[in-house]
């Protein structure tokens, strides 16, 4: 198979394609061969909660569809990146998407995720809600990702799209909001997520860090389970 | 959704269980020249083995049995293409050329008798869990003990990783190497923005 386009002979630098007031609010090192890093240290805690039912319902809810909700397409014609049927050129993740999907070779077919957030939890939203007092309640979102095999998550940092979307502000302020993540079911075969140089492995449903903004990450699924993660962002509540 | 459980009970039937520890260590840093790797890759981009993970006749059953059940469960030409450079005699003899016979001396194999293949991922692009069959090194030496070392052509690079049993590696620094033992299962991925070039090195150990 033939690439439509050269590889770039110079190295992608991420930064690059990162919005100004992140890289400035979050200093980060930018550096992947840096070892004495800090992104290790961001394990918050372990989450008390019936994982296994929330993991099995959730599932059980893709199956009712059998269709990934999200997947990232670049559209060559119109020189947009599309996040599912949605162009997000006006969005703040669009250069890192480009950097991506442009000339590039993650597509809609290796991109894939299923999601179910916020009032689609249904009876698990209220529990869930309530696990981050320190959020502010009204504009919290809650998302649950179920990555099949064969799917990957491009690296990249944070710009909180749906959050923005959803509260219809026109821009985000990062210096009030958060995310966290926790993992819905243990460790298996081939379930990849790193968090700046730090290569998650081994962990358990229930584990819960602090995904501060600015870091690079991203994720894949090289093994034959589901990967299931959930993610709250939201807005602090001693912010201002 | 998704039908894993023939990809279930092929692990089962082997009793592969993530639970249990493999001790794997790095075994070595050779002395390579990274920019050498990446620029041998490009300059015979048009003669590379382009292939993606599917059942092939000249595989054995083992391996065509695993890509069967990874096929099933959603691999295929979009999440799975790799460009490899080896087979050929000539890119053997060159790639082994670029390794230098200090670095066979170090791994304790002969070059003479053994397969390279570097192997290019773009990003997007997984090798699914899988074990490996030896066939390509089979073919050219026939049936022997043979090991199969994992050599880092680049340094690490964000979304670039590899998994052998319960052994998360990554974070590598360019010529890092690792055994992956013969019956263990393995996956890789590319979920970065930049290729991803490894070297893998077949031989006997002597």
């Amino acid at each position: 198979m033939k690439l439509k386009h050269p590889i770039s002979e110079t190295r992608l630098n991420p930064k690059d394609a990162v919005p100004t007031e992140i890289l400035e609010q979050y200093p980060w090192h930018w550096d992947p061969m840096k070892p004495d890093h800090t992104d290790d240290t961001h394990f918050m805690k372990n989450i008390e909660f019936d994982w296994k039912g929330l993991g099995d319902w959730a599932i059980k809810k893709c199956n009712e569809h059998l269709t990934p909700q999200k997947y990232w397409r670049f559209d060559y014609e119109q020189d947009a990146i599309y996040h599912a049927k949605e162009n997000v050129n006006n969005m703040p993740i669009k250069e890192q998407a480009f950097m991506a999907f442009k000339n590039n070779t993650h597509n809609e077919h290796n991109s894939q995720y299923f999601k179910i957030a916020n009032e689609e939890f249904e009876h698990w939203q209220e529990p869930l809600k309530k696990m981050f007092p320190n959020l502010k309640e009204d504009n919290m979102g809650i998302s649950l990702f179920v990555q099949p095999p064969g799917h990957t998550m491009y690296t990249h940092v944070d710009t909180y799209s749906s959050f923005i979307r959803r509260t219809g502000d026109t821009k985000a302020d990062y210096t009030v909001l958060r995310r966290y993540m926790a993992f819905v079911r243990d460790w298996d075969f081939g379930h990849f997520f790193h968090y700046g140089n730090h290569c998650f492995s081994q962990w358990k449903a229930g584990e819960c860090w602090d995904l501060v903004p600015g870091v690079y990450h991203g994720s894949a699924n090289a093994g034959m389970n589901p990967k299931i993660t959930i993610h709250w962002s939201g807005e602090l509540k001693d912010a201002r | 959704m998704l039908d894993n459980q023939y990809f279930k009970k092929y692990l089962a039937d082997r009793k592969v269980d993530l639970t249990k520890h493999l001790e794997l260590d790095k075994l070595c840093t050779l002395e390579i020249e990274p920019t050498e790797f990446e620029t041998f890759a490009n300059a015979h981009r048009d003669e590379a083995t382009v292939k993606w993970y599917h059942p092939r006749p000249f595989l054995n059953s083992m391996t065509n049995e695993q890509a069967i059940n990874a096929n099933w469960i959603g691999y295929k030409e979009h999440n799975t293409t790799e460009s490899n450079w080896g087979l050929d005699p000539v890119h053997n003899r060159v790639l082994k050329d670029m390794v230098g016979k200090h670095n066979f001396e170090a791994l304790g194999i002969d070059p003479e008798r053994s397969l390279l293949r570097l192997l290019e991922y773009m990003p997007g692009n997984s090798l699914p869990l899988h074990c490996d069959g030896f066939e390509g090194f089979k073919r050219l030496y026939g049936e022997g003990d043979a090991t199969r070392f994992f050599v880092a052509i680049s340094d690490w690079d964000w979304g670039h990783v590899l998994q052998v049993h319960d052994n998360m590696i990554a974070n590598w620094t360019a010529g890092d190497t690792y055994i992956v033992p013969a019956g263990v299962f393995h996956a890789s991925a590319n979920f970065g923005i930049a290729p991803k070039y490894t070297l893998t090195i077949t031989g006997v150990r002597s």
